[in-house]
């Protein structure tokens, strides 16, 4: 396998407030990873953690504030134009009824990508390749052909979404939160038709969301962030089945478990925690229950451990 | 066509369309005149309407009617030049501060919010009689093209400012399409409601507002409009004298006008409401 | 368990006019439904299957264009029942809050933005209770909060200084100030994130808990049933397919619909294929005829395509599948 995306320091301030009382927020504070080829690499997090701000930066759509994305060791300043750069990369967004302008028809995006892109010359040769890429997903030119978006339903516009972020052969696609808003009835559908992907077209996936189950259940290596900082790191059955880092081990603990019989019996802490981001030290020393005194002073810094990544005071030692 | 027959079912769009091609004809008609429209004592002065004038003959010894073709012609093209001229302006601006952001919209929308700000009739005023001389049918729709433009280009601007965080916005960016082509691909369908209301709403005021002008002696009086038609009957008092054909004329085609566009305005902008049409299209499934 | 709230044979449709003639949403299209008292109890659907809808008739909020086209729906007030689609207006609107009260999906839209939380407490209280001094009532508000385990400080805070979570636990504090019998909860977990979704269903279960009375849970996470909801029904195209226990529902789902939402559920600790159920929910104005779940489902035979299953007893459970009928012998 070959190193595909590489992260490395990734760092997003945003200035709040007037040009007087200037408050500066990091949002995304020095994140790196690495996404081989092939594989599904999940970034878990609740909403304010910074996912979705790393996505946009790495789609182009936010300039960093400092730090790099590499694909395949060329970095994105490097791409001169957007479309270069989305020719390689791909997304799919959360909302399938907002993917797609309503007062357009579906297929047009698929025909403006084919022919942006000069990905085909003439009609025929477009349609041949919009119908294998629809095909792949499930869904057909002809069900598609002259509709608009609130004709679909949301799993088959989230699969049209994935269908047209394909026609440019990608290596990596982006999924920000895809299957949130998609029916409880057709979500697996959706999260398989990634792993078949990934399978199929040897494409990488960056699937972002705050829901453990399914990134468990489909991604290869994960990382969970907290308030801008990736907190822990690493193979999905050791992060997930084996959590270090106190906020990993919380997290799974407040999912709701599909099981009557295994009702939680302890009762968590909930603290109100809004200026976690501003914090010196361990963002999440507020409500660690295994805080010392270290941990509100000093940033952890992260170690390995058994192949994780963790940054946690509490591993360092 | 299937647009326009679905127009004609709401009666407010039928009545107004049919009252306005009604004005529309006769300004046609003014083609037609056997009489020239700034040439006076051409026909026997203060006659009441009869076969030979219908509409009767003024204290100028013009003919009311045909004098009255010209003045619609003329307050059209004037209120045409204004609406269209301040719509592009509009647009342009209003599509470029949404979409640009940044020091560009700061300084867009200073200019608009000047523009706003300062009371709009005293300037209006102030310029006219600087100009009165030059006010022919064209510098009188520019000058109210130049005064129309700002509040609608804020309207435009907000609106392009919410579909811009719109998802589909970065759909359409990863489909590779470049600023132009989102913009009029992506946000034009949504805007063209604005757009059309907007343009009908200024039709009425440049007419109204070329009124109160010509009212005030601010134009070139010999151009027959409908304000100065009304500015003239005014001056020969033919309110006092009887002459209720004189007067009633500019005011009555004002009105028919006004409520014509009035008319076409709410049921092409209801048509156009990106909601309704969503709707319609889900109807048909 | 004697019942709190009895739902016979419900139908709400919206009948709304488009351009091309009527188009009718069957949202609520025959639903009978027993809630008992003293529990919590879950009603699971997915979006567009009518669950929200059913709310508002259980709630008697019936305005255009939702209109009732039949049954009942029954709450039983201090021994008698009563029906709560035929009360007069003014008698259904004393119920509201203090025998049935509703939480709804966004709670921002509860409080009043640009005023402390003690105003729009204050405000509810003083056009409820009557006969009642202020200092009294708002002591009443405190006392109800530290209660629930929250710090009755909150009250000097605007709606927009509270997390989501926040936000929410204090609607739900709202919802039951005057102890009512029955509370439902449409989402209430929906918008938050893990941490602060468990926070808000551990204080729905001590509501229960303290007041004894009945929480009606809306929700499409499974998960948070299994958490929390004692008995719970399955909602699919406006009509109750399944209904019992939680736990039994959880081992033993009976419809294929059922099971399919069940055993698609991805687990920690668990990579096995999770297969959901094939093609998308029916449009609610244009169902298919018999079971509208037959176009979904590979055990459909001749009969699931004319007739619709009516809900029935099997063992501890109900539901409405011939399948499950004892005159079916199943062959397979």
């Amino acid at each position: 396998m070959s190193l595909l995306l590489e992260v490395q320091n990734l760092t997003k301030v945003f200035a709040l407030g007037s040009i007087f009382s200037r408050l500066r927020l990091t949002a995304v504070d020095r994140v790196s990873f690495t996404i081989e080829e092939g594989e599904i690499f999940t970034l878990a997090g609740e909403s304010g953690c910074g996912k979705t701000t790393t996505a946009r930066m790495i789609l182009g759509f936010e300039p960093p504030t400092g730090g790099t994305i590499r694909y395949r060791g060329k970095a994105l300043e490097e791409f001169t134009d957007r479309k270069s750069w989305f020719r390689e990369v791909q997304a799919v967004f959360q909302n399938p009824f907002e993917t797609f302008n309503p007062l357009r028809k579906v297929e047009s995006y698929f025909f403006e990508t084919v022919f942006n892109f000069k990905l085909a010359a003439q009609k025929d040769q477009a349609e041949r390749l919009i119908e294998e890429k629809l095909q792949a997903v499930g869904l057909s030119l002809e069900e598609i052909e002259g509709k608009y978006p609130s004709e679909f339903s949301g799993g088959q516009l989230q699969r049209a979404s994935i269908a047209r972020a394909l026609l440019t052969n990608p290596s990596l696609l982006v999924a920000d939160e895809p299957v949130s808003m998609v029916d409880a009835s057709l979500r697996m559908s959706i999260v398989n038709l990634f792993r078949k992907l990934c399978d199929a077209f040897a494409v990488s996936v960056l699937y972002i969301t705050h829901d453990l189950a399914t990134a468990y259940y489909v991604s290869d290596r994960i990382a969970v962030m907290f308030r801008g900082n990736i907190v822990e790191m690493g193979k999905v059955e050791e992060v997930l089945g084996n959590p270090r880092h106190p906020y990993t081990r919380l997290l799974l603990e407040s999912i709701p478990e599909p099981d009557p019989a295994k009702r939680p019996e302890e009762r968590i802490v909930f603290l109100e925690e809004r200026e976690e981001y501003l914090r010196a030290g361990c963002k999440f020393a507020g409500r660690c229950p295994e805080a010392w005194e270290l941990c509100g002073r000093e940033a952890p810094q992260e170690v390995e451990v058994d192949g994780v990544l963790v940054r946690c005071h509490k591993w360092a030692k | 066509m299937e647009a326009l027959r679905e127009l004609f079912r709401d009666y407010r769009f039928a009545v107004g369309f049919v009252i306005f091609l009604f004005l529309v004809v006769l300004a046609f008609l003014s083609f037609a005149s056997p009489y020239d429209p700034i040439r006076q004592l051409q026909v026997p002065r203060d006659r009441p309407p009869s076969r030979a004038h219908i509409l009767g003959t003024n204290s100028k010894g013009q003919d009311v009617f045909w004098e009255a073709t010209f003045a619609i012609r003329n307050s059209l093209i004037i209120a045409l030049i204004a609406g269209l001229v301040s719509r592009i302006v509009a647009i342009l601006v209003g599509f470029v501060a949404g979409y640009r952001g940044g020091t560009l919209d700061r300084v867009l929308m200073g200019l608009a919010d000047g523009l706003l700000v300062i009371p709009l009739f005293l300037i209006l005023v102030m310029v006219a009689m600087l100009l009165r001389g030059s006010m022919t049918l064209v510098n009188t729709g520019l000058l109210l093209a130049f005064f129309g433009w700002a509040w609608d280009a804020r309207t435009i601007r907000s609106q392009i400012l919410s579909l811009r965080e719109r998802e589909f916005t970065k759909t359409s960016v990863l489909s590779g399409n470049g600023t132009m082509s989102l913009v009029i691909r992506e946000y034009l369908p949504f805007t063209t409601p604005l757009i059309f209301s907007t343009l009908i709403n200024n039709i009425a005021w440049a007419i109204g507002m070329e009124i109160v002008l010509a009212i005030l002696g601010l134009v070139r009086l010999e151009i027959p409009t409908l304000g100065t038609t009304l500015q003239w009957a005014i001056t020969y008092q033919a309110m006092l004298l009887g002459h209720w054909w004189w007067i009633s004329t500019p005011v009555v085609l004002t009105i028919l006008l006004l409520v014509a566009l009035y008319w076409l305005s709410v049921s092409v902008s209801e048509y156009l409401d990106p909601r309704m049409r969503i709707q319609r299209i889900g109807a048909r499934s | 368990m004697l019942p709190v709230i009895r739902a016979e044979d419900l139908q709400a449709f919206y009948v709304l006019e488009t351009l091309r003639g009527k188009k009718v949403v069957r949202a609520v299209n025959g639903v009978s439904l027993v809630i008992p008292e003293n529990t919590v109890y879950g009603l699971a659907g997915e979006s567009g299957c009518g669950k929200t809808t059913l709310l508002k008739v259980l709630l008697g909020n019936l305005e255009p264009p939702l209109r009732h086209f039949g049954g009942r729906v029954l709450y039983r007030v201090d021994g008698e029942y009563l029906d709560a689609l035929a009360l007069p207006e003014g008698k259904r609107q004393k119920l509201r809050w203090t025998y049935i009260s509703y939480i709804p999906q966004g709670s921002m839209s509860v409080f009043n933005p640009v005023a402390k939380l003690r105003t729009t407490f204050m405000d509810f209280l003083e056009s409820h209770v009557s006969g009642k001094m202020r200092q009294e009532l708002l002591r009443h508000a405190e006392e109800h909060l530290e209660r629930l385990g929250l710090s009755p400080k909150i009250l000097e805070a605007y709606p927009h200084q509270l997390s989501g979570g926040m936000r929410q636990r204090v609607a739900i504090a709202l919802a039951t100030l005057l102890n009512p019998r029955v509370i439902l909860a449409d989402e209430p977990t929906t918008a938050l994130d893990v941490v602060a979704q468990r926070a808000v269903l551990q204080l729905l279960s001590d509501i229960q808990r303290k007041l004894r009375n009945t929480i009606v849970l809306v929700t499409h996470d499974m998960g948070i049933h299994a958490t929390v909801t004692t008995r719970m029904a399955i909602m699919y195209a406006g009509r109750i397919v399944e209904e019992g226990w939680t736990q039994d529902i959880f081992t033993t789902p009976l419809h294929p619909y059922t099971q399919y939402l069940i055993r698609s559920l991805p687990r920690i600790g668990d990579k096995r294929l999770r297969e959901s159920a094939p093609g998308s929910p029916p449009s609610l104005a244009q169902l298919p005829p018999g079971c509208p779940f037959h176009p979904r489902c590979p055990l459909a035979f001749e009969r699931c395509r004319e007739e619709v299953p009516e809900l029935e007893e099997v063992g501890e459970q109900k539901v409405a599948c011939f399948l499950r009928r004892a005159s079916h012998v199943v062959t397979s």
